[in-house]
C-alpha cells in the first residue's frame, strides 16, 4: 500500500513538475527577450563617471526561491548512489537565477543601466535535517543608473 | 554602429537565450528509468554475490559456530507446546516419526550432537513440512492427515533433516538478511514499508530454499529411505501425489521453490 503511494507520488510529481517547469522556462525567455535592450554590466566598477548627466542612482534586486519536486529529488537521491551531473537539479538552479535576474532588471525598468550586477544564491533550508526540501535561493542585486 | 551590426548581435542574444547550455537536454523521465535500472541490478549482483559468500561460509563454518548462531536464532522463536493442542489421532504417527527421527540422526555424523529434532504439529491444511531454525520439525496438519504411509512420511521427516543436515535453514536466514540489508540500501533507509513488508513474509517464506538445496534434501532423504527400507516405492507415489495436487492453485505457491514434481521423481527412480 505504502509503495503504491509512493509510485502515484513519483507519477503525479513527475507530470506536474514538467507541466510547472515548461511554463516557467516559457514566461522567462519571453521576459528576457522583452528586456533584451536593457543593458546589465559588472566591470568591478569602484567609481564611475559618465559623460552623460546622471539624475538617479538606487539599489535594484530581485530574488526567487524555487523548489524541486519529489520526483526529481527522488531522482537526484538515486543520482546520489552513483554520482555524476545532477541533470535534476541543473534547471531547478537554472530557473531560480534567471528568475532573480529577471525580477531585478523588471524593478529598474525606466533606468539605463543597472551596473556592477551580482548573482548570490542563499540557504534557506537546514541541510542537517534530511526532512528539509532541496530548494535554491538566488539573489540578483545591482546598481540602476538613470541619465537625463 | 552600423544597423546591420547591430541584428547580428541582437540576434545572437536571442540565440543565447533560447538554446540554454545551463540546463542539460536530457529529460529526467530517461534519467529515472536508468538509474533505477542500474540499481537494481546493482542489488541483484550484491545480493547473488553476499549470497554465494555467505552460503561458502555457512558450509565451512564449525559445528560450534552453527550452535552458536542457532541458540542466537531461536531466542526470537517462541516455543509453542503445539502437540498438546493438536488432536490426539496424531499420536500415533508422531510416536512413529520420534522413533525414525533418532534412526536417521544415529547414521548420519551430520546429525549428531546438534538439535532435539522435536516434532510438532502445525495447525494448517496445507501439505507442507518444514524446520525451523534450532532442528525444530513442524508438520502441518494437511500432511498427516493426507499421508498415512509409512516410508513416506520418513521421506518427509529425512528430508527436512537433510535440509538442516545441509545447514539450508541457516542459508535461509542468511538470504533474509541480505534481502533485508539490501531493500535497506535500495529505500536508503528512508522508508520501512518496503523491509518491514519481507520481514512479515513470515515462516514459509523464510524457509524457502532454491532448487538445488531441495535437491540435495531429496537425494538425502532418498537414501536414507532405500536403507531403511531398500526400495523408495512409496515416496514416488508420494511425490505423484504432491504432483497432482499441484494442478490445484492452492499449493502452488509453496511448492515454487522446488523443483518441478515430475523432475523429483525422475530424480528418485534413477537413484535407486
Amino acid at each position: 500500500m505504502d509503495l503504491l503511494l509512493f509510485f502515484l507520488l513519483l507519477v503525479l510529481t513527475f507530470c506536474s513538475g514538467s507541466i510547472i517547469e515548461k511554463n516557467h522556462f516559457k514566461k522567462i525567455i519571453k521576459r528576457e527577450k522583452a528586456l533584451l535592450r536593457s543593458p546589465m554590466v559588472n566591470f568591478g566598477v569602484k567609481k564611475w563617471s559618465s559623460k552623460r548627466k546622471v539624475i538617479d542612482t538606487k539599489l535594484v534586486y530581485g530574488e526567487a526561491v524555487i523548489s524541486a519536486d519529489y520526483f526529481k529529488c527522488f531522482v537526484a537521491g538515486l543520482k546520489n548512489l552513483f554520482g555524476g551531473r545532477m541533470t535534476s537539479f541543473e534547471s531547478v538552479m537554472d530557473r531560480a537565477r534567471r528568475e532573480a535576474i529577471l525580477r531585478m532588471r523588471e524593478s529598474a525598468i525606466g533606468s539605463h543601466l543597472i551596473l556592477n550586477v551580482k548573482v548570490e544564491s542563499i540557504m534557506i533550508n537546514d541541510p542537517k535535517n534530511p526532512q528539509s526540501v532541496p530548494q535554491c535561493a538566488v539573489m540578483a542585486y545591482g546598481t540602476a543608473v538613470t541619465y537625463e | 554602429m552600423s544597423k546591420n551590426n547591430q541584428d547580428s548581435l541582437e540576434a545572437r542574444y536571442i540565440a543565447m537565450i533560447e538554446n540554454n547550455v545551463n540546463v542539460s537536454k536530457s529529460s529526467d523521465l530517461k534519467e529515472f528509468f536508468i538509474l533505477v535500472a542500474g540499481i537494481i541490478g546493482f542489488c541483484i549482483i550484491l545480493f547473488f554475490s553476499a549470497d554465494i559468500l555467505s552460503g561458502v561460509f555457512i558450509n565451512n563454518m564449525s559445528d560450534k559456530t552453527q550452535a552458536k548462531i542457532e541458540n542466537l536464532m531461536s531466542l526470537s522463536v517462541i516455543p509453542m507446546d503445539l502437540n498438546s493442542m493438536a488432536d490426539k489421532k496424531y499420536a500415533e504417527q508422531l510416536d512413529f516419526l520420534n522413533k525414525q527421527k533418532l534412526i536417521i540422526k544415529k547414521s548420519n555424523p551430520k546429525l549428531q550432537g546438534k538439535s532435539r529434532f522435536d516434532i510438532f504439529v502445525y495447525p494448517s491444511d496445507e501439505l507442507n513440512a518444514f524446520v525451523i531454525p534450532n532442528g525444530t520439525i513442524y508438520f502441518t496438519r494437511g500432511m498427516l492427515n493426507t499421508i498415512k504411509n509409512k516410508q513416506a512420511l520418513t521421506f518427509v521427516l529425512a528430508h527436512e533433516m537433510g535440509h538442516y543436515a545441509n545447514r539450508d535453514h541457516l542459508k535461509g536466514y542468511s538470504r533474509q538478511i541480505i534481502a533485508g540489508v539490501v531493500l535497506s540500501i535500495l529505500t536508503s533507509g528512508q522508508s520501512d514499508s518496503l523491509t518491514s513488508f519481507v520481514q512479515n513474509l513470515g515462516m514459509f517464506n523464510s524457509l524457502s530454499y532454491s532448487r538445488n538445496q531441495e535437491r540435495n534434501a531429496d537425494l538425502f532423504a532418498n537414501s536414507v529411505v532405500l536403507k531403511l527400507y531398500g526400495n523408495n516405492e512409496s515416496a514416488i507415489k508420494f511425490m505423484q501425489l504432491i504432483d497432482n495436487k499441484q494442478n490445484i492453485p492452492q499449493f502452488i505457491h509453496y511448492f515454487s521453490t522446488h523443483p518441478a514434481p515430475s523432475e523429483r521423481i525422475d530424480l528418485l527412480k534413477h537413484n535407486k
